[in-house]
């Protein structure tokens, strides 16, 4: 059964200019112990859906459609108080850059024992029991627990909000762009943790990013993102494998690569598209090699073709 | 090591930066704490080639290349640009000389003013090197070198402030500053590094057609070694101030040697999640420079290869095939 469903999902930006649609009609669906990646440029959308699964979207943005169902129950007709019981305690959020967001003057077992006593009754001293445990598991070492975030490099922040993030064993993690900004052997040491944590935590896991190989190393299934839309969802081996949109196939084009023969790149003409007035029809016809009449006047449907769901009119 | 046709010579580079300390420090210890940013580098650049100059942040490549073209002063060492000493240079004549020397920046954002309109920026330029001697002139060259650089039609970025434009447009009139110098060799810092994905390859290609058309050459400074394999020739790979490996692109990519670019390219994501995840090879910290000990090599506390030899003794860049330099005494022995 899925843990988490995001129906029909609607979050406009109320700008001077009019609303910027970051997230215009999205579907998608989370089974337990799976991670889902979001994958797309900067602004199509992804930080603002990942956001209002915790509902953290602030005006001028604003929910205005859809349903978000986590766990049986719809996150967008809570009441405050049930929304705060359940960010860190069963959602719970590493933000992108996340690592400047520690406090700076409290020592990092500190804040994590303060983040266990919000949310469950326990004892100070269970709370740093577990606080301990939590920063071993994560490969820091119960011994730093007593330094300050300043005393930690980059990544062993992020190793920190990682750490915090799950020691209250959430349902559901979200993790924002989690390696970027590090150095490239930091975040191959992040990534193997965040596997390491999601086979030992059973953790269902919602991963952002607009780097394809974050996502091809620690998704089971992948959502492509353009301009507020999905536009095709697959298992990640499918989609890397047989890409069906022209995004996605032009996304992969471009991406270089280590590994294998060295490849021509393709690069996607153009700019993604403002939000505020995007094209009509499919929002990608303007960059698209293969767009015909139908792209530019009528908006494509998301359609099952195979085990993909891609909406594109000329995959029909 | 002197070539023919090589456009750049640098020779045991050195660029130390003094640690900041306290007056009482300062007076009762004489000794002096450097961060040693880039130590004793050197290599050369051919005509028409792209090096790629990778490494973690703080291993001091965006030094090096400011290092090169004198924006800071180097410690000690030689640069030479076509046999002239760069190092040397009075003022007057170094002005001269970056017009064929250039520099591309990480951040468009902020590397373009954003008061000016794209046209003003290039003319800023064409008057500070004083390009051309009318107005129809200057006009015919902003107009060539806005195709150039791929801003089509002309007219519709003419008058755009850089507010107006996206990353990747921005990363173009940059480069089109520099490309309407005519320069020979252009220090690229991380140029694609905040672009999105999608744009990242037109700016990739505009620098590969600038080296093939114009014969321009780069270093190209950069921590994604994905994108290094996609535009350069060789590419060297630095830790801590040094460079530890240099040789041709594929090589340094297929058969690694040195322990620490074995590290590195195993760390690398791949985009393809049928490859199986290894393990990182190393383990520990980029440690602080600052607090380097000057002797034996800086890889060594991370090193699964390390001996006790590896501490006691320095471990120069050698040759061990044609056009492929490694600084690893282990490698040197086998």
């Amino acid at each position: 059964m899925a843990l988490l469903e995001v129906k029909n999902l609607k979050i406009y930006y109320f700008t001077r200019k009019g609303p910027a649609k970051a997230v215009d009609g999205i579907n998608f669906s989370i089974d337990k112990n799976k991670t889902l990646g979001l994958i797309g440029e900067s602004g199509c959308g992804k930080t603002t859906t990942a956001l209002s699964l915790m509902r953290f979207v602030k005006p001028p943005g604003r929910i205005v459609k859809g349903k978000i169902v986590f766990d049986g129950r719809n996150i967008i007709s809570m009441s405050n108080e049930e929304i705060r019981l359940l960010r860190g305690k069963e959602i719970s959020i590493v933000f992108q850059g996340a690592q400047n967001a520690l406090n700076p003057v409290m020592t990092i077992e500190k804040q994590i024992i303060e983040e266990i006593l919000e949310h469950e009754s326990v004892t100070e001293d269970e709370a740093r029991k577990r606080a301990r445990n939590q920063l071993n598991l994560v490969g820091i070492g119960d011994e730093r627990g007593k330094n300050y975030p300043h005393e930690f490099s980059g990544g062993m922040k992020q190793r920190v909000m990682i750490a915090m993030a799950t020691v209250c064993n959430p349902k559901l993690l979200i993790l924002d762009e989690p390696i970027t900004g590090l150095d490239v052997i930091v975040q191959r040491q992040i990534l193997n943790l965040i596997n390491d944590l999601k086979a030992k935590l059973q953790l269902t896991t919602v991963i952002i990013a607009h780097d394809l190989s974050v996502i091809a190393e620690t998704c089971d299934k992948v959502a492509v993102m353009y301009a507020g839309k999905i536009v095709e969802q697959a298992s990640a081996v499918s989609l890397y494998k047989n890409p069906m949109h022209p995004y996605s196939q032009a996304l992969i084009e471009a991406y270089p690569s280590i590994k294998g023969e060295k490849k021509k790149l393709k690069s996607i003409p153009g700019a993604p598209p403002r939000l505020v007035a995007p094209p009509p029809g499919c929002r990608f016809h303007p960059r698209c090699p293969y767009a015909a009449d139908i792209c530019r006047k009528e908006e494509p449907i998301m359609r099952e073709k195979g085990e993909h769901l891609v909406a594109c009119h000329l995959l029909d | 090591m002197k070539e023919e046709n090589e456009v750049l010579r640098v020779e045991n580079l050195k660029k130390y930066f003094p640690v900041g300390k306290s007056l009482f420090a300062s007076i009762f210890s004489g000794k002096e704490k450097y961060v040693r940013a880039v130590d004793d580098v050197s290599f050369s650049v051919k005509k028409g080639e792209i090096l790629g100059l990778v490494g973690e942040s703080g291993c001091g490549k965006t030094t090096m290349g400011r290092t090169i073209l004198r924006l800071v002063e180097p410690t000690s060492g030689k640069v030479y640009y076509k046999g002239t000493e760069v190092t040397s240079l009075c003022k007057k004549r170094l002005k001269s000389l970056r017009r064929r020397m250039q520099m591309i920046f990480q951040d468009p954002y902020g590397s373009l003013n954003p008061r000016r309109t794209v046209a003003e920026t290039l003319r800023q330029t064409i008057k500070i090197h004083k390009l051309v001697n009318s107005k129809a002139e200057e006009e015919t060259l902003i107009k060539k070198t806005l195709e150039e650089v791929e801003l089509k039609p002309v007219g519709e970025f003419w008058d755009k402030y850089p507010g107006f434009l996206s990353g990747g447009q921005l990363q173009r009139v940059s480069i089109g500053r520099v490309l309407i110098l005519q320069p020979e060799f252009v220090v690229a810092d991380e140029p694609v590094s905040m672009l999105d994905v999608s744009v990242r390859v037109g700016v990739l290609d505009l620098l590969l057609k600038m080296r093939n058309k114009f014969g321009i050459s780069f270093i190209y400074i950069t921590h994604d070694l994905a994108t290094a394999r996609y535009v350069c020739d060789r590419i060297a790979i630095m830790y801590l101030g040094k460079i530890v490996e240099i040789a041709q692109t594929e090589d340094i990519i297929n058969k690694p040697l040195h322990p620490y670019t074995q590290a590195l390219i195993s760390a690398v994501p791949v985009p393809d999640p049928t490859v199986k995840i290894h393990d990182l090879p190393i383990k520990g910290y980029l440690p602080l420079t600052s607090d380097l000990v000057s002797y034996g090599c800086r890889f060594y506390p991370r090193c699964p290869y390390a001996t006790k030899k590896c501490h006691e003794e320095e471990s120069p860049l050698v040759q061990v095939e044609r056009d492929r330099y490694v600084a690893c005494i282990n490698y040197r022995k086998k």
